[in-house]
């Protein structure tokens, strides 16, 4: 798992495994996943804009380090 | 945090202030339809979820005031809703006349977390959530199982891997790509990357370009390709003319339009089996997994028809999941050669339009209309691909074009051939030394993209875990509840479960008659369906953590017969001993069974009044009996009334007559529900004269009195109850005394002293049945 992310203790283990099953992924894409679902509310998905924004940061943090083993 | 009593000032069809006296007991309500039970039930599920579901519609108002507020309240009449709970905290909502909410409370955690679906049941909601489809099922029990922010999670993740492809334009890139491998083919074959570095130095030289201090190749090439263009832009017409038939001549559409044709043979051959054989793999799959024990040695695998392990079971769900990648892969690569062709179709289109190709379009009636065919077609694909469909369209038009064009730049001066050559050399050497940058982004962009499906499915499957462990305990409380409210039904095995291979669905599976069934609406009738809805409302309601708040139940029991409504007072007791349940009914044979059923000392019972007006309001039975029903009948129709009187006796004698176990030559159970009052008057009146007793000083005499009310109403059933139900000719002085005679002979069997029943206490030893205070006793047995 990223470090430092705020976890939900019910993402905890769909997060881990997701994880594991992608080592050539970096933390930086991790925990800015892990963070982004901890903040999804209960009663409806993610809007287009939060969508694109999110997707933004994803790829720009999957280019900035070099993938790593976690 | 029981509730002590419910208040409602003008709200539904309250008027001013009626109380709901529950004391943080268990309470049952008996009103007529529309004397407004359901309006206390609104006030909870308002304080609840501020809202009343059944109230949204168009009509209501954008805060549903016109259905909250009583439409006949006064200017100063306020609406207000309160809740007391047992701990003595309270919650108090007051509404604006815009149905604006100001809500003040001191209840801990406030009334508005709990769970609604876990409180409150209503008839249409058992029946609706049967019918409702596997998705339907699915919404509907997902919140309660606490799990709807991981489902809205599960789908933000979907939706955002598609918006990763669309922010990364991963389409564009993969057909960026594999246009620069058709161009580097055709330009350079084999050379090495080396060699097609020093043809774009060539380019440079040429055009006296140099590479400067912080910049690469390909810089220098956009600026040595902006050198040429503007040396186009500055050439005669003449020498434009030739540039333009030069580049359209070098399109490379035959190439593209075979790699497209290709890449969609492959497709379809891979993708078109795997379509058809993963139905019937996943559906095999979806009926054997929950039967697969880990012991299991073999079985017969559904889809292949040979005996297999549970390994290569598994085994076998890999292969699948590896063809579907390979579909997949080939899906992305017929996407870049659509992606491709399209391109190559929107340069043809650019030249064609061009005002130096205009005299060549021109002179040519064939190909000025392929010039707008093509047209059309890119036209017609918009911002997307252009359709597959068009590729014969595209072999002829397109690929003629191009051809004439390149035949025709055969003869260019050598100055336009070469400034032609040299564009397309350049902008392949620039594509060439950016393919490692755009496959890296490309890669990186699936990359993260992969990732994402996969927390989405792990979040599923996380989803699918946590409910089935949930859905296990409730399907298990749902046997239970089912085995005592439809004992005699050959339905066993009723389980929730949520289909294999589906990701938002859930059923109810069950064996009928020894036939598994994977949906009750294929075999039960409406009433097992509603009774089945009530049990897993129930099941549900077992599972919620909060034992210590109440159960609303409004009016569930309409489709069940006389015996299964019986059989659901045991399981309030039985089930839901330790909880308050607040149960309202508008029958009233029920309510009348009900007080007979269910233990006083944790049960109250109370009667609506039938509803009168919004400015009256709903209002208390004082007496606390049916016959008020009738009462109200009397100004407007005294034979109904006299009727009702009658059907009250009917139902309230035969349970006396079952209470005190009088001998009558018919059984209890649904026979009984054909004896009418009369009938049963002429042996309870017998029995009454030697059985009933009453306290006077220190011993036990024969009740005369209640004897002669027995007698008295007897007497009037005879001449006034039958005349009400068939000729209908009763006044309303005879109806009036037919139910005044009435009331006092069911009073008969209530003690005055403790205002119990005579069947209250059971002395087995004495053969007697009394009353708490023992004033009232009733003997029973063989000697009377």
């Amino acid at each position: 798992m990223a470090e430092n992310a705020v976890v939900p203790p019910w993402y905890e283990a769909p997060m881990t495994r997701t994880c594991a099953k992608h080592p050539d992924v970096n933390s930086a894409v991790k925990s800015r996943l892990i963070t982004a679902l901890a903040e999804v509310p209960d009663s409806k998905p993610l809007s287009k804009s939060d969508l694109a924004a999110l997707a933004t940061d994803l790829l720009n943090a999957s280019e900035i380090t070099s993938p790593s083993v976690e | 945090l029981k509730v002590s009593s419910i208040t409602l000032s003008w709200f539904r069809g309250a008027a001013a202030g009626i109380t709901l006296p529950a004391n943080g007991k268990s309470l049952a309500v008996y009103g007529s339809n529309g004397a407004g039970k359901s309006s206390f039930v609104d006030a909870l599920e308002y304080a609840i979820q501020g809202k009343v579901d059944h109230l949204s519609h168009e009509y209501s108002g954008k805060r549903q005031e016109h259905g909250l507020l009583n439409t006949h309240r006064g200017k100063s009449d306020t609406t207000r809703i309160e809740i007391a709970l047992a701990d003595k905290a309270s919650r108090q909502l007051t509404f604006g006349k815009d149905g604006a909410v100001t809500s003040v409370g001191t209840d801990k955690p406030p009334i508005s977390e709990w769970d609604y679906r876990r409180t409150i049941l209503r008839q249409d909601e058992v029946s609706r959530f049967i019918s409702a489809t596997k998705g339907d099922k699915y919404s509907a029990l997902l919140p309660l199982l606490g799990l709807a922010t991981m489902e809205q999670a599960a789908e933000s993740l979907r939706l955002l891997a598609k918006t990763i492809d669309e922010s990364a334009k991963t389409k564009e890139l993969a057909g960026a790509l594999s246009f620069m491998e058709g161009q580097r083919a055709k330009h350079f074959g084999a050379s090495t990357l080396e060699q097609i570095a020093d043809a774009g130095q060539d380019i440079l030289a040429h055009y006296a370009v140099t590479v400067e201090e912080g910049e690469d190749l390909g810089q220098a090439l956009a600026r040595a390709l902006a050198a040429i263009e503007a040396q186009v832009t500055h050439a005669s017409a003449a020498q434009r003319r030739w540039v333009t038939i030069a580049e359209l001549g070098s399109v490379a559409l035959a190439a593209g339009l075979e790699k497209l044709k290709g890449s969609l043979v492959a497709f379809a051959a891979e993708a078109q089996p795997l379509l058809d054989e993963q139905l019937a793999v996943l559906s095999a799959a979806g009926q054997l997994a929950p039967l697969i024990d880990e012991n299991t040695v073999s079985f017969v695998c559904p889809a292949c028809g040979r005996d297999i392990t549970p390994t290569t079971f598994k085994e076998h769900i890999a292969a699948e999941k590896l063809r579907l990648e390979r579909v997949i892969a080939l899906r992305d690569v017929r996407d870049a050669a659509l992606y491709e062709v399209t391109q190559g179709v929107a340069t043809i289109v650019r030249c064609m339009n061009k005002p130096e190709l205009a005299a060549w379009r021109e002179e040519d009636v064939p190909r000025r209309e392929s010039a707008d065919a093509l047209q059309r077609i890119l036209t017609a694909a918009g911002r997307d691909s252009i359709d597959p469909k068009e590729i014969p369209v595209l072999e002829v038009v397109a690929v003629e074009l191009v051809e004439a064009a390149a035949i025709a730049a055969r003869a260019a001066p050598p100055d336009a051939a070469r400034l032609s050559a040299d564009k397309d050399i350049a902008s392949t050497v620039r594509l060439i030394l950016e393919a490692d940058a755009l496959s890296a982004k490309l890669a990186n962009a699936r990359r993260v993209r992969e990732y994402v499906e996969t927390a989405e499915r792990e979040v599923r499957a996380e989803i699918r875990t946590r409910a089935t462990a949930v859905i296990d305990a409730i399907s298990k409380d749902v046997r239970t509840l089912w085995s005592v409210l439809q004992p005699e039904r050959p339905i066993k095995d009723i389980r929730l479960y949520m289909p294999e291979g589906t990701y938002k669905a859930l059923d109810v599976r069950l064996t009928f008659h020894g036939v598994n069934q994977d949906s009750p609406r294929l075999t039960l009738s409406e009433g097992l369906r509603n009774s089945l809805g009530l049990c897993i409302f129930l099941a549900m309601a077992q599972q919620q953590p909060h034992h210590n708040r109440p159960l609303v139940l409004d009016d569930v029991i309409v489709s069940l017969d006389r015996q299964h409504r019986g059989m659901l007072a045991d399981v309030l007791v039985n089930y839901f001993g330790d909880r308050q349940v607040l149960l309202f009914t508008h029958d009233r044979d029920w309510f009348a069974e009900l007080r007979h059923m269910l233990p006083a000392s944790d049960w109250t019972f109370h009667t609506l009044l039938p509803y009168e007006s919004p400015l009256v309001g709903i209002r208390w039975s004082s007496t606390g009996s049916s016959f008020d029903d009738a009462r109200a009948l009397l100004a407007a129709r005294p034979d109904s009334a006299g009727n009702d009187a009658r059907k009250i006796m009917d139902s309230q004698l035969m349970l006396i007559a079952e209470r005190l176990q009088l001998h009558l030559p018919f059984v209890r159970g649904e026979k009984n529900e054909m004896r009418m009052a009369h009938t049963l008057l002429e042996y309870l009146v017998p029995a009454a004269k030697k059985f009933l007793q009453i306290r006077a000083e220190k011993q036990h005499v024969g009740h005369k009195d209640a004897v002669a009310s027995l007698e008295d109403a007897a007497k009037r059933l005879a001449a006034w109850g039958n005349r009400a139900s068939h000729t209908h000719d009763v006044v309303r002085p005879e109806a009036d005394s037919l139910i005044t005679s009435c009331e006092k002979a069911l009073a008969a069997f209530s003690c005055t002293e403790c205002s119990k029943p005579v069947w209250r206490a059971e002395v087995k030893a004495s053969n007697f049945h009394q009353c708490e205070c023992g004033a009232l006793r009733w003997r029973y047995g063989k000697d009377g």
